[in-house]
């Protein structure tokens, strides 16, 4: 290894020895026509070879025409500045020419970089830098971290001289400079090296490289695109502050190396930011985390009134959904009309759907993780929301300035008019929900940082007061965060997840009844981050979660009731994983992920379990027993390696390939016989009668990106298989059963697919179109197992919706003005429709066979909605701006469901939709900051 | 009764909660090829108790057709766990019929049936299950309507399950009560002759102003009291809308109890929900149902139906209008017109389905010059009902 890098170094070392004396023979032949001063820079960065240093913000709107044919380098740079004020620097050693505005920069080239005796080069800036010590002197000195802030200045990490390794590593923050916030995912790239780091979600990066002068290109959507000159010595840290773009009226993109799908080694990830979420338009207007992600290739939902994902071919309860953390088990308001999740908290939210990395684990299809921002550490802002249903705000602020911070949100609901809206008969409905988010993030020096966060939502809901149903999570977690060294980083958190619902009915007195239902989890997860050097980082860690859940609990409600307490025992499990992660770059265009996790999941007392005599059908009938188990007594353990491959070939810089395996298993799993995720589905453990559930994917992907890296295109194939997933039985009965293993039965399912996407998030234009094709079949022919479905073949599932096509489209008319407009198609999904009729008790009824042999008709929707900001001036005390839509623009009714009723004697055939027509919404956003200097 | 069927029936009103708003339910016809299906239905109670046991045979249809099919021609019998063998007969298009089971104390029994083409199905032997009585009927009145309750208890708690049908009879008078009629006298090739008369002693004719209507349970109706610490029955079994015409006078409602087993309750409520719970966001999927009927000859061939031996027990109420002030039922009809007594006019309003319903004024000979008509509908009560007193009428 140490080898190969040295002939790394030695190899760039030739190549600026080589070009040094190649410098004055470069003849360019270009051709401008009115084109901006920075872009004719950039080509002729582009033709030359030179690295041409500039700041585009020093430059005004001039426009240069002309051409030269084989001129030299010099004349083309002094053509093109010719009339303005700009200096011209040549830097013969790197390849550099540097553009700046008044005065020439005075550059002396560190020549003498690799033997040690580099002399500190000036600065454009004239103020010396911050003298820089060895970070291993630095490390109980938290102050001394640079902030590299500017474009045009050289850094220096480490003190020059230093040479004992061939690689160094420097670490560091990228923030957002006015509010101190972390920047998650932006990306720091060094062209020269053809390699790049993104930020964790704190905000950190770690990059190991051989000494040496680079220019880091930083990138994050939403911030402006910047670069930071760097000299490295030695080991040692940089944080970097960037800046908002949408503050700055007058800027220049300049396209360069986004983060692209092309570079990173995963796959099968989308990573949207909250104003990527905020631009698509969703029904009542409120920004919704979780239905963006449903224009994703690979992930569909039953219908309109679910925010369940089928990721692949998944079920909904095969999704780890993650709030910083907390595994959110009900991530729907509403009747699935709203996602749990408050926009104005949440920063972004990232999927994984192939490669899912192995910190992660428990769930077969999905990760979904949400995370929310931390406060504004400088002053105390707000935002507050106004839609048709529901209202928001939040507070934000520092606790101590720069070091901690608090963010507060909240939502409520108001939906009763609509309900009032209703026939009399249903006049005393009502329905409501809100959620609560805090997080609070301290800093209690470089090396510690910890984070708490809580969240809290419920739903209630009665519809003509007969019965009250309510649900809701709940959610704790604290979080350190300490920095061992330059290489090494560890998270360490704990918390308590809970998730409940309570159903009560008082109507009738006799049969008056309260029932609830709950999950409770404690956690602790370690996680470390090992740079171990410039090809490997490594991940590894160990999590372990404590389940308690009580899955029922039936009680009478007054005095009158009769009805007879019934308790389903509490189920309780230890569910523990070891993983290791290790990213290698064998090349810069070729690179490996492999991870292997290590899950134990132990089913622990006390319990009494039903035995089932050995190879008959679970039923009643064949119960040959019950075994008690004692308090804290292991009953029964599951355990076995899962596995994370994935590979990546990147031939060019803007086309890479890569392949994956991955396996998981799933220990907890949600029962259900209804299409969509009801308030009353329930959860269960893995135990001595409900094997987990096993599922793998390979997959294959092509990414190339056009035009800069502006379009982003992938080609991504998958199949997979599952094992062990639960399905029900006809007619089960899944509430307060306590021999539920009777009624539920072991399926084999296998989905596989095509998902295009292509994307373009720059420019004024920006967006995305996918297109998936896939299927999800499942079977069910172990005769042992009683009765077989659909005879033992193959069937679809539920969510088989065999093509979409979604397109999510933005128009940035002008900075305080922009379009939306989206549009999804896809295959009816398959339902169980009655094939014949028979006369029964006083009706015609209906005769069904097969599951799922018929779809319901296609599915089409389009959705538009313009985004009107208020003036940007900085300095006003509010920015407000209005969001005005048009949800289901072409008024369809797109059926959720085809059923046939019997009514009065006869069967009547029904389309349901949830929207029958076009649904206008408005929002009012407002946000509010009392700091009037800036 | 349990908390996902409830659940369920909610999640139905949530699904019109947008209806209402959105209007989003509409009548459609999936484009369904149904494959022939023609599976035996077999229904019936073998009656344990008094009273006699009827057994209707049918045949499912494809999904498209209207007809109901029924199985002619087979033959039923009741078997006993002791070889008993009773035979029923055909009193009409296969509907099977015995007029009193004698079954005996700790015996078994089953439904044997052979079809006319040879294929032989049976029930399983079932437990005499013997039906508590029904304690009473009661209604409760909010702004909604009328519930009707039925009370029932098994001091020993062994039924816990439980099926009812019920038949309800109502009477009701026609909008306008009327002492005229018109005389109509067939004329051979022409109109006929159309006079307007007093009826006799000039008192109103009562056979067109009170009728009788009735209906009998479409849904199934089934209850449990499993999860109850004693085996009472307190539920709601029919919903009266409030200004339904069913209780403008005088309604009666007779119920029927049958006790069933658990898997006999099951099927039943599985039938249920695929027939009558469908329709809502949180759908149960629909699921294939299976009684306790099979064919010998072959297994795999699908027979609906659920044979229970059990008595049934009856109880009839009556709700008198007059214990509902306000109840607000009023046919529609068009306010009387005045027509002038002379014979077009007469023939004009028998034709366009007019009745006379009093005299406007009189000419000083005495005979009538105007008279009021209104609607037939609204006069003559045959027209939607019988006029025939059911005997248990009070």
């Amino acid at each position: 290894m140490r080898y190969w890098l040295s002939l790394f170094a030695i190899a760039i070392f030739f190549c600026l020895s080589a070009s040094a004396q190649k410098m004055d023979s470069v003849l360019l032949t270009v051709e401008f026509n009115a084109t901006p001063i920075p872009r004719a820079l950039a080509e002729i960065e582009k033709r030359s070879g030179f690295r041409v240093f500039f700041d585009e913000q020093q430059f005004d709107s001039t426009r240069v025409t002309f051409s030269m044919t084989s001129a030299l380098i010099s004349a083309v740079i002094a053509k093109t500045l010719e009339g303005t004020d700009f200096q011209v620097a040549f830097d013969h050693s790197s390849k550099a020419i540097f553009v700046s505005k008044g005065q020439a920069v005075k550059t002396t080239l560190p020549e003498n970089l690799f033997n040690g005796n580099a002399r500190r080069p000036e600065t454009l800036t004239g103020t010396s830098p911050r003298p820089v010590r060895n970070t291993r002197q630095l490390k109980n000195d938290t102050a001394a971290t640079q902030t590299a802030s500017l474009e045009n200045k050289l850094y220096q990490i480490g003190k020059a001289g230093n040479k004992a390794t061939p690689a160094v590593t420097i670490v560091g923050y990228i923030r957002e400079a006015k509010t101190g916030e972390p920047i998650t995912g932006a990306s720091i790239q060094i062209e020269k090296l053809k390699m790049g780091v993104t930020t964790d979600q704190y905000g950190y990066y770690a990059l190991t490289l051989p000494r040496g002068r680079y220019v880091f290109n930083i990138q994050s959507i939403g911030m402006r695109d910047t670069r930071r000159q760097v000299v490295i010595n030695d080991d040692g840290a940089m944080d970097i502050q960037l800046q908002t773009q949408v503050t700055t009226l007058k800027n220049v993109i300049v396209s360069a190396q986004k983060v692209s799908n092309v570079k990173g080694t995963q796959m099968g990830m989308q990573k949207i930011d909250i104003k990527t979420i905020k631009q698509v338009p969703v029904v009542f207007g409120e920004a919704d985390v979780l239905r963006v992600l449903l224009t994703l290739p690979g992930v569909k939902t039953v219908g309109e009134a679910s925010t369940g994902l089928n990721v692949r071919g998944g079920s909904t309860d095969q999704n780890l959904i993650l709030f910083n953390d907390a595994t959110i088990y009900n991530p729907s308001h509403f009747f699935g009309m709203f996602s749990a999740f408050n926009p104005e908290v949440v920063k972004e939210v990232v999927l994984y759907k192939s490669s899912i990395p192995a910190r992660y684990g428990g769930r077969l299809s999905s990760v979904v993780d949400i995370s929310s921002r931390e406060g504004n550490k400088k002053n105390i802002t707000g935002a507050a929301g106004i839609g048709l249903l529901t209202s928001r705000i939040d507070i934000e602020g520092p606790i101590i300035k720069d070091r901690s911070s608090f963010i507060i949100g909240g939502r409520t609901t108001y939906a009763n008019w609509l309900l009032n809206l209703l026939p009399d008969q249903y006049k005393d409905s009502k329905a409501g929900f809100y959620d609560v988010n805090l997080n609070i993030s301290h800093e209690i020096n470089k090396n510690n940082t910890v984070y708490l966060t809580g969240y809290l939502s419920k739903d209630r809901f009665n519809l003509n007061s007969d019965t009250v149903y309510s649900y809701g999570n709940q959610n704790l977690s604290l979080k350190w965060k300490h920095v061992f060294s330059n290489k090494l980083n560890s998270q360490v958190t704990t918390g308590l997840d809970r998730y409940y619902y309570d159903i009560y009915s008082d109507r009738n007195p006799v049969n008056a009844y309260k029932m609830g239902f709950d999950i409770n989890q404690t956690y602790l997860k370690m996680h470390f981050n090992y740079y171990l050097s410039s090809e490997h980082t490594i991940d590894f860690g160990v999590n372990s979660i404590y389940y308690k859940l009580h899955p029922g609990n039936f009680k009478p409600l007054g005095k009158e009731s009769l009805i007879s307490p019934d308790k389903i025992a509490p189920e309780q499990a230890l569910e523990s994983a070891l993983y290791v992660n290790d990213r290698f770059t064998i090349s810069p265009s070729f690179s490996v992920e492999a991870g292997l996790r290590y899950s134990v999941f132990n089913s622990v007392g006390p319990n009494d379990v039903n035995q089932y005599a050995p190879g008959l059908p679970k039923t009643v009938d064949n119960q040959i027993g019950v075994t008690a188990y004692k308090k804290g007594q292991f009953m029964k353990t599951y355990s076995g390696p899962e596995y994370r491959v994935s590979v990546r070939y990147a031939p060019t810089e803007n086309f890479s390939i890569k392949a994956g395996y991955n396996t998981q298993r799933q220990y907890i799993h949600m029962l259900s016989n209804t299409a969509s995720i009801a308030p009353t589905d329930i959860w269960k453990l893995s135990d001595l009668n409900i094997k987990p559930q096993f599922g793998d994917q390979v997959s294959l992907g092509f990414y190339h990106n056009f035009k800069s890296n502006t379009i982003e295109t992938s080609l991504e194939f998958y199949y997979k298989n599952i094992r062990d997933y639960l399905d029900y039985k006809s007619g089960a009965s899944l509430v307060m059963n306590h021999h539920i293993e009777t009624d539920v039965i072991n399926t084999k399912g296998k989905a596989y697919g095509a998902e295009l996407m292509i994307k373009k998030l720059t420019g004024k234009l920006n967006g995305w179109v996918s297109y998936t094709w896939s299927r999800v079949l499942l079977k069910m022919d172990d005769p042992s197992a009683g009765e077989l479905i659909n005879g033992g073949n193959f069937y679809p599932s539920n969510y088989d919706k065999p093509h979409d096509v979604t397109l999510i489209g933005n128009y940035r008319v002008n900075h305080r003005f922009s379009i939306s407009l989206n549009g999804t198609y896809s295959t009816g999904r398959p339902i169980t429709l009655p094939v014949g009729r028979f006369f029964y008790s006083g009706s015609y009824r209906t005769l069904y066979a097969d599951r799922n042999a018929h779809r319901i008709p296609d599915f089409f929707r389009m959705d538009f909605s313009m985004n009107i900001e208020g003036n940007h001036k900085v300095r006003q005390k509010t920015h407000n701006s209005w969001t005005i839509g048009l949800y289901n623009l072409t008024g369809r009714k797109n059926p959720y469901s085809v059923y046939y009723v019997s009514e009065g004697g006869a069967i009547n055939g029904y389309k349901l939709s949830i929207f029958g027509s076009i649904i206008p919404f408005v929002n009012f956003n407002i946000r509010f900051n009392n700091d009037h200097k800036k | 009764m349990t908390t996902k069927n409830k659940m369920i029936r909610s999640a139905v009103v949530v699904v019109c909660l947008f209806a209402a708003v959105y209007s989003c339910k509409d009548k459609y016809e999936a484009p369904v090829s149904s494959p022939k299906t023609g599976y035996l239905v077999v229904e019936g109670v073998i009656n344990a108790g008094t009273g006699p046991t009827i057994i209707m045979l049918g045949r499912s249809v494809p999904l498209p057709e209207r007809t109901q099919v029924k199985e002619t021609g087979a033959l039923v019998q009741v078997e006993g766990s002791n070889s008993s063998v009773v035979t029923l007969t055909e009193v009409s298009n296969g509907v099977y019929r015995h007029a009193q089971l004698t079954l005996a104390n700790g015996v078994k029994y089953r439904l044997k049936i052979k079809t006319m083409t040879g294929n032989e199905y049976v029930s399983e032997f079932q437990d005499v299950k013997i039906t508590p009585v029904i304690d009473s009927v009661s209604w409760t009145r909010d702004a909604k309507g009328v519930d009707i309750f039925i009370h029932a208890q098994d001091a020993q708690n062994k039924t816990r399950y439980y099926k009812w049908e019920f038949e309800e009879t109502w009477q009701y008078h026609s909008r306008f009560s009327t002492f005229l009629r018109y005389k109509v006298t067939p004329i051979p090739n022409r109109p006929p002759l159309v006079e307007l008369v007093v009826n006799d002693n000039g008192t109103t004719i009562d056979t067109i102003y009170k009728c009788w209507q009735g209906a009998t349970s479409t849904e199934i109706e089934i209850g449990s009291t499993a999860k109850l610490s004693q085996d009472r029955v307190y539920l709601p079994i029919q919903h009266i809308e409030q200004a339904s015409l069913k209780l403008s006078v005088l309604y009666s409602i007779y119920v029927n109890q049958t006790a069933l087993s658990k898997r006999g309750y099951e099927f039943f409520e599985r039938m249920k929900k695929n027939s009558e719970s469908v329709g809502s966001v949180f759908d149960p999927q629909p699921s294939e149902i299976r009684g306790n009927i099979v064919c010998t000859n072959d297994p795999s061939e699908i027979v609906i139906g659920f044979v229970e031996v059990s008595s049934t027990v009856n109880k009839r109420v009556f709700i008198d209008n007059r214990n509902l002030p306000g109840w607000g039922y009023r046919q529609s009809c068009v306010e009387p017109i005045t027509i002038l007594n002379n014979p077009d006019s007469v023939l004009a309003s028998y034709f366009q389905g007019q009745l006379p319903v009093g005299i406007v004024s009189t000419k000083p000979n005495g005979s009538i010059d105007y008279y009021a008509a209104a609607e037939g509908i609204c006069v003559d009560c045959t027209l939607r009902g019988s006029n025939k007193k059911p005997p248990f009428w009070p």
